[in-house]
C-alpha cells in the first residue's frame, strides 16, 4: 500500500512543479512579449504626433514664405532647425523611456 | 513610392521574385517539420525485481533509483524543450510586431511628400525608430533569455 502511495505522491508532485514551473515561464514570456507590443506601440504613436507635427510646421512655413518672399531662405532655414530639433527631442526622449522600461523589467 | 527610400530600407519585400523564394522556402520547411520525429514519451517503468512473500512484485532500491534517474532526465528534458519553445515563439512575436510596425510606419512616410523637407526627416526619423525598435526588442530577448534559460 505505502508503495502505491509513495508512486503517487512523487507523481502529483512532479506534475505539480512541473505545472508551477511551466505557468512561471508562461507569465515571463507574456511579459517579454507585452513589452515588445508596448514599445512598437509607443514608437508608432510617436512617429505620427510626430509626423503631424513635421507638416504642420511644413504648412506653417510655406504660408509665411508665401505672406513673405524674402524671407524665404530665413524660414527654411529655421524650419529645419525646428524639424532637426523635433527629430533630436524624440530620439532622447524615447532612449529614456527605454531605459526606464529595462530597469522596471529588471 | 520614394525610390531612394525603398532601395536602402525594404528591398527585401518588395521584389516579386524574393517574395516567391520565401513562400517557397516557407513551404518547404512545413512539409519538412510533417516527416519530423515525435518526441520521446514517458519513460517505461520496469516491473519490481524483488517478490514479496504474499507473492506481489515490489522494486529494490537500485530499481527505484533507476527509476527516479529516468523520470527525472524525462522531466527535465520536457522542461527544456518547453522552455526553448517559449524562445523561440518569442522571438517570433518580436520579430513580427517590429516588423508590422515598420510597415505601419513605412505607410505613414508614403502620406508625405519625399522630396520635402517633411519626407526627409521623417524618412530619418522611420530609420530612428527602426533601429530603437531593433535594440529595445534584442535587450528585451537578451533579459527574458537570462531570466528563463540563465545565459549571459
Amino acid at each position: 500500500m505505502h508503495v502505491v502511495v509513495r508512486w503517487l505522491m512523487r507523481h502529483v508532485i512532479l506534475l505539480l512543479s512541473e505545472e508551477w514551473v511551466n505557468a512561471h515561464q508562461e507569465v515571463q514570456t507574456m511579459q517579454a512579449a507585452y513589452r515588445i507590443q508596448a514599445l512598437c506601440d509607443a514608437e508608432l504613436r510617436i512617429f505620427q504626433v510626430a509626423l503631424v507635427d513635421l507638416e504642420r510646421l511644413q504648412i506653417e512655413a510655406t504660408q509665411a514664405i508665401a505672406r513673405i518672399p524674402a524671407a524665404e531662405e530665413l524660414i527654411e532655414e529655421m524650419l529645419q532647425e525646428r524639424m532637426q530639433q523635433l527629430a533630436r527631442t524624440i530620439r532622447e526622449k524615447a532612449k529614456e523611456e527605454h531605459t526606464a522600461a529595462l530597469k522596471a523589467a529588471r | 513610392m520614394n525610390e531612394e527610400y525603398h532601395d536602402k530600407v525594404l528591398s527585401y519585400v518588395s521584389d516579386a521574385e524574393r517574395q516567391q523564394q520565401l513562400v517557397e522556402r516557407y513551404r518547404q520547411r512545413q512539409e519538412m517539420q510533417l516527416r519530423n520525429v515525435p518526441a520521446p514519451g514517458r519513460p517505461e517503468h520496469e516491473a519490481g525485481d524483488i517478490r514479496t512473500w504474499w507473492g506481489a512484485r515490489r522494486e529494490s532500491l537500485a530499481l527505484q533509483r533507476h527509476h527516479g534517474r529516468m523520470d527525472g532526465i524525462y522531466y527535465a528534458a520536457r522542461q527544456a524543450a518547453y522552455i526553448q519553445e517559449s524562445a523561440l515563439a518569442l522571438e517570433y512575436y518580436g520579430f513580427a510586431t517590429a516588423m508590422r510596425t515598420v510597415a505601419a510606419e513605412e505607410q505613414e512616410l508614403l502620406t508625405t511628400d519625399p522630396n520635402s523637407l517633411t519626407g526627409q526627416i521623417a524618412e530619418q526619423m522611420l530609420l530612428d525608430s527602426a533601429e530603437r525598435i531593433r535594440i529595445a526588442s534584442t535587450d528585451i530577448q537578451t533579459d527574458f533569455r537570462r531570466k528563463t534559460l540563465g545565459s549571459q
